[in-house]
């Protein structure tokens, strides 16, 4: 094995500390990427574009009219105030459980690796229901960080693995000779190193929670969503909600600018990392039993308690009949639409995940942020924002099929540009150079080799943007083609109008199928080792 | 000289690059052409939505506020008696109105159907409605309709109290005598319901921002217990887990239609003439300035306010019927006999002053 | 194809007799590391140059900058007598036919040997003779659909330089390209390259910090120190008139001893009185650098017995070293003065032994200021 698995990439040692080489000419990316990664961008801030239309169209005092109040001040600190928690809780369990999985020796780790991807099945409003319809007393702030926390803690989970997994044994191997505990290591060296995976796991979780509407509702927790959503609903007032979007984008741009800056950061204290061996398990010894307790109780918080109530549902009220054809047909438009979704979604986020890789300049890295900031966006916001782009700019295709999907694209951009980013970071950018030196143009070099070699992370985002669009409810609501229903929809369709049993069936069909690509998700990034290129080490 | 032409498969990427995009494009097209064939509300019709050519017998997009499952039977009938094919899009009345505000002229909607008035009057303030026509305004009492003309309401919905005989054998009968001690903990209502804010509208109209307020501070006073929705209200009320709760009138009927008289305990009381508390918000419906057919659209205005349309309103959700003459469901007292409070339907759009009053006074989060 | 014909590499007659690679004054730095500082280098085509450094010393900025990975701050790089960088050219890499052999080999994981080694060619029946033909070349043949993860570190270097070969480069670069093989076998996958280097006959540039696998393999050498070419020629040149001092103790173990020119021309040092390869040196204190193998370590006795004994410096066995083939003893000569000598194993003596050194053969001189220059 040995020779198989050489230390430093092609030429490594001659890259400055920072990342790209500097010179006088820098390498310009293939127009073809650069010209879709700025579609993307374009397509990600279409929404921006309008809300700040629309915010502008009563004239700068309005706007600042409507925000300079006490009022916005308490719902900025609650609203960030719930995203700092829940995105603390998503770190410190997705970390936990990563490193159990990969790292401990506890036994039936190999079932709890999939287990704890699952959550990415369950959508967040069918958590808080659950929920608050058993308890009511947990409506409140605690309520919302307990359901956001356990719907989103596998975005830091599935990142974790991925890079606890890449880790140097060596290292950690040499702090055991240095007379370190293994406790100490874990936390002081590990965790250290796979801080730039976790924190753009952080970035998702936190950027998820400004946006999300149905938890904080079930669990009446007023915060920047919820007034926005009101602004709607009660106030039926557009212009009001697209001012009130405007701080979630100004809190948006300051956590994609800060997790921009603390990846660059981490990135250029980890020169030469990498692995070529698996870590030796850690035994856990008297903790096992510990370790296997908390493991169960956040899964059974994350998808049993849920699953359980639906399952309740369904029996308990059992007065009408389930028509499975309605569910299959439901069931069937759902795929179809999330895989337009994802097809779309990561065709964009290819260019823009290559460029923020291996072409950084202010430009592409600017590129890559602005598809991270509309995910801080109520869905309602994106939807009402392509309701408007639609019939002036769309308008052949307004309620069809390719609006609803260039919805998701927008929703559900950053989670494939992070997938497709972080894969081909890791993939060395010697490879590219060999190509290139054998004649071959950036163009082709990034067909042949850099998207090949990306396909484990360009998978993983696909899942991703998959999932979500099966669980996406308010754009689906507003965009869908007339006639057409999901799961989603109907699963709505049935609550607004309290009838459980008949919701159940579509609840259970989300949670089942949605848990099909999940394990898969997790079942990939668990085989990605073996795929690894031979004799190379992965960069960063 | 040419033994290295590194660049001749060029064109088989190129070539490739673009099968895959044609394929997607295509792949699109083929996923809408599907969603036209199993569109189950009407088949046929949405394949068009955008421009809406009229077949045979013509086409209509509806905008529901209401859900489908109530309102599809209807519709189906009047498609049964017309030969109008119906397309309907199911939302929230409020992301349809702002879906209506923010397509304005180019909206693909023929009709909206809100749940509430709200609703209804903010478009109208967008001046988005044609006017209806006097006969078919003529239906329904002035107060169940838009002042000036623009929409109509198709069924009432009266705020009550539920209430448990065991544990409150005298019931209240305003919302002022709520506020006596003895029912400190005792009252159950559902903070986010648009109901409930018509109602925190209704008494903000008629009693002044200060004149809510005191009533709203004197509520919150008597640790009210929030669920999150009418019906839950109405089975904690039925449990005996409160003795009272704030809702609309069909609730208790609900329950009894599904479990029979005897199995529920719950009970409607219906509040004095005139006290905000007995509110009656309408689901109404207005025909869009912007589109095509109109006069179709006036038709399925005309049949929803006919007898057959009002008498299934009355049946099937045991709401009030508007037009004169149609019986209301069997064991409710007739609106008349109610005499409730008398305001502008339309003015219940500013029902987000009420929320940030609700907010302020701490009874939308509790 | 009119892309290429305008800037592609090509070799036109005009440049026949052109070096295959010429570097003018070329230079690099990143922010204020100097990493280049004017190199100068001429590589004839056909044979195989070694550039030889310490690590960090700037050898593989140099190959990215003959490879087109990087653009110099100032100076040319010419290949077959065209310039392909320089400040108002910069040619990209995959434009400039120079094949790349990097440090680990670099296989494309994703594909399979014939994949790699057919990257650079066009599809086509030529191609695939071509692929058959370089695998060939390198002592591989018929391995085409192997995996890189079923080869052996050997066998992946081979491949990574049949791939480099096969689209007829005009230069082949190699990095460090055996110091990740263990020693068994490096010794014999060098010798496998280097005899497909010779095959193919293309011009080669290997890049290593190994000074004996740079004397070994190349026809010429480089030797880079602080960012300048020190000296470049034939090994046996290197080795035996080291341009400066630092040269001579970077090529090859020296003993570095103080000594003074005599009136006779000679050097006169701790190890007696030499005489000076190449001719006299500049009056005063020079350094005077003698190779561990011109030393010859007699036993005294042994040393009176042969004529001219009077030449010989007593001293005392401080410490040796066994290496098998040879070894290596420490002698005190004088007060303070330890030379290092290297005989055959059979003569071998004990510490605390009594020894006479004697020098066989010319030896190497310096001036102090000029080697302080050359620094």
């Amino acid at each position: 094995m040995s020779e198989l698995v050489p230390k430093v990439q092609l030429f490594a040692a001659a890259v400055p500390p920072g990342g790209a080489p500097t010179g006088p000419r820098r390498r310009r990316p293939p127009l073809l990427v650069a010209l879709a990664g700025t579609a993307a961008a374009a397509v990600a801030v279409g929404p921006i574009w309008y809300l700040v239309d629309r915010a502008l169209e009563r004239g700068w005092d309005n706007t600042v009219d409507e925000l300079w109040q006490r009022r916005t001040l308490d719902l900025v600190a609650r609203s960030v105030g719930l995203a700092v928690t829940v995105t603390a809780a998503c770190v410190l369990i997705g970390v936990a459980a990563a490193w159990l999985v990969v790292r401990s020796n506890l036994r039936g780790r190999g079932v709890l690796r999939i287990l704890f991807a699952l959550p990415l099945a369950i959508p967040s409003y069918l958590s808080a229901f659950a929920w608050v319809s058993w308890d009511r007393d947990l409506a409140g702030f605690w309520g919302a960080t307990l359901v956001l926390t356990m719907v989103s803690y596998p975005f830091v989970y599935l990142p974790a693995v991925a890079a606890i997994r890449h880790l140097d044994p060596a290292q950690e191997e040499v702090a055991r000779s240095l007379g370190r505990s293994r406790w100490s290591i874990a936390i002081g060296l590990t965790l250290r190193q796979v801080r730039s995976s976790i924190t753009a796991g952080a970035l998702l979780v936190a950027l998820y929670v400004l946006s999300d509407f149905g938890a904080v509702a079930a669990m009446r927790y007023e915060v920047f969503t919820w007034v926005i959503y009101g602004a709607y609903r009660a106030g039926f007032n557009p212009t009001r909600a697209a001012v009130l979007a405007l701080p979630l984008i100004v809190i948006a741009l300051v956590l994609v600018t800060a997790e921009a800056r603390a990846r660059g950061r981490a990135e250029s204290a980890r020169i030469g990392s990498g692995a070529a061996r698996r870590g030796a398990q850690v035994p856990l010894g008297r903790a096992a039993p510990l370790a296997w307790l908390m493991s169960l109780t956040v899964l059974g918080a994350a998808v049993g308690f849920p699953v359980y109530r639906v399952i309740h549902w369904v029996t308990t009220f059992e007065s009408t009949e389930v028509d499975l054809g309605d569910v299959s047909r439901a069931l069937g438009k759902t795929l179809t639409l999330a895989a337009f979704a994802s097809v779309a979604t990561v065709a964009l986020a290819i260019p823009v995940g290559i460029l923020a890789a291996r072409f950084k300049s202010a430009t592409s890295l600017a590129i890559e942020r602005s598809t991270y900031v509309a995910h801080a966006l109520p869905g309602i916001v994106v939807a009402i924002s392509l309701v408007y782009i639609g019939v002036r700019v769309l308008r052949p295709i307004y309620l069809q099929t390719p609006l609803l999907v260039l919805g998701y694209v927008v929703l559900f951009l950053p989670l494939a540009v992070g997938a497709v980013r972080s894969s081909i970071e890791q993939s060395p950018v010697g490879l590219e150079e060999v190509a290139r030196s054998l004649g071959t143009t950036s163009r082709r070099v990034t067909l042949r080799i850099t998207a090949p070699l990306a396909i484990p992370g360009i998978a993983a985002g696909a899942a991703l943007v998959f999932l979500s669009t099966m669980k996406e409810l308010p754009v689906t609501l507003v965009l869908h083609p007339t006639g057409t229903e999901t799961l989603a929809t109907t699963l709505w369709r049935y609550t607004t109008i309290s009838d459980y049993a008949n919701a159940g069936p579509y609840a259970l069909a989300l949670v089942l199928f949605g848990a099909i690509p999940t394990a898969l998700l997790s079942a990939a990034l668990f085989a990605r080792r073996d795929r690894a290129a031979p004799g190379l080490r992965r960069r960063d | 000289m040419n033994q290295n032409p590194l660049h001749t498969d060029r064109r088989t990427v190129r070539r490739r690059a673009v099968a895959v995009l044609v394929g997607l494009v295509l792949l699109g097209t083929a996923c809408s052409s599907d969603s036209e064939s199993d569109g189950t509300a009407a088949p046929g019709t949405t394949a068009s939505p955008v421009d809406t050519e009229p077949a045979v017998a013509g086409s209509l997009t509806v905008y529901s506020g209401r859900s489908e499952d109530l309102v599809a039977p209807i519709l189906e009938r009047f498609t049964d008696e017309t030969g109008i094919e119906v397309a309907f899009r199911a939302g929230g009345s409020g992301e349809l109105a702002a879906q209506l505000l923010t397509e304005g002229d180019a909206s693909p909607a023929d009709v909206f159907f809100s749940q509430d008035a709200g609703a209804l009057g903010a478009v109208e303030q967008a001046g988005l409605f044609a006017a209806m026509p006097d006969d078919l305004l003529s239906i329904v009492s002035p107060e169940f309709r838009s002042a000036n003309g623009q929409w109509v309401g198709v069924s009432g919905r009266v705020r009550v109290l539920v209430v448990n005989p065991e544990l409150v054998p005298e019931p209240p009968t305003t919302i002022d005598e709520l506020l006596d001690a003895k029912w400190k903990g005792k009252l159950g209502f559902a903070p986010t319901n648009a109901s409930w804010q018509s109602f925190v509208t209704a008494l903000r109209l008629t009693r002044g921002e200060e004149g809510a307020r005191t009533w709203l501070e004197g509520f919150k006073a008597q640790e009210p217990v929030a669920y999150e929705g009418n019906s839950a209200v109405r089975d904690a009320v039925d449990a005996g887990e409160i003795a009272i709760g704030l809702t609309n009138h069909y609730y208790v009927y609900e329950k009894i239609a599904a479990e029979g008289e005897d199995a529920v305990v719950a009970r409607n009381q219906f509040l004095a003439a005139g006290d905000p508390g007995g509110l009656v918000n309408v689901a109404g419906i207005g025909v869009l300035e912007s589109s095509s057919n109109k006069d179709l659209a006036f038709r399925l205005v005309e049949f929803l306010l006919g007898e057959t349309g009002q008498t299934y309103f009355a049946e099937t959700t045991y709401e009030y019927p508007l037009r004169e003459g149609v019986p209301v469901a069997e064991g409710l007292p007739a609106l008349d006999s109610l005499q409730p409070l008398k305001i502008n339907l339309s003015d219940l759009s500013s029902i987000e002053a009420t929320q940030e009053l609700l907010s302020d006074v701490g009874l939308l989060t509790l | 194809m009119p892309r290429r014909d305008c800037v592609a590499v090509t070799e036109g007659s005009a440049h026949k007799a052109a070096p295959a690679l010429e570097l003018r004054a070329l230079r690099k730095a990143y922010g204020r590391n100097v990493v280049l500082d004017g190199v100068d280098l001429v590589v004839p085509r056909g044979g195989i140059a070694a550039v030889l450094g310490p690590s960090g010393g700037g050898k593989t900025t140099l190959l990215r900058i003959v490879a087109g990975f990087e653009h110099p701050d100032a100076g040319e790089v010419l290949l077959n007598g065209r310039v392909v960088a320089g400040p108002e050219v910069n040619v990209p890499a995959e434009q400039r036919r120079v094949g790349v052999v990097p440090q680990e080999g670099a296989l494309f994981p994703h594909l399979d040997v014939a994949g790699n080694v057919g990257f650079g060619l066009p599809r086509g029946h030529a191609s695939r003779e071509r692929i058959a033909e370089v695998l060939e070349l390198v002592g591989l043949p018929g391995s085409l659909r192997a995996r890189p993860n079923q080869l052996s570190g050997g066998q992946q270097h081979r491949v990574a330089l049949a791939r480099a070969l096969a689209p007829r480069p005009q230069i082949v670069v190699l990095d460090e390209p055996f110091s990740s093989l263990d020693a068994g076998l490096r010794a014999e996958v060098r010798e496998e390259v280097m005899l497909a280097l010779q095959a193919a006959a293309t011009t080669a540039i290997v890049v290593t910090h190994d000074q004996q696998e740079a004397l070994s393999v190349a026809d010429q050498v480089a030797v880079l120190l602080d960012g300048r070419v020190a000296q470049s020629a034939d090994p046996e040149t290197l080795y035996n008139l080291p341009a400066s001092l630092a040269v001579a103790t970077f090529v090859g173990e020296a003993v570095v001893l103080a000594g003074e020119v005599d009136s006779d021309g000679r050097i006169v040092c701790a190890l007696g009185s030499l005489i000076i390869r190449g001719g006299t040196r500049s009056a005063g204190t020079v350094d005077v650098v003698v190779r561990p193998e011109q030393i010859d370590v007699l036993a005294p006795g042994f040393a009176r017995a042969l004529s001219g004994a009077g030449e010989g410096i007593a001293g005392t066995v401080v410490s040796r070293s066994f290496f098998g083939h040879d070894g290596v003893v420490r002698v005190l000569v004088g007060n303070s003065t330890v030379v290092t000598a290297r005989l055959h194993v059979a003569h071998l003596p004990t510490p605390g032994s009594a020894v006479v050194l004697r020098v066989n053969s010319p030896v190497s001189v310096f001036s102090r200021t000029a080697s302080l220059d050359s620094a």
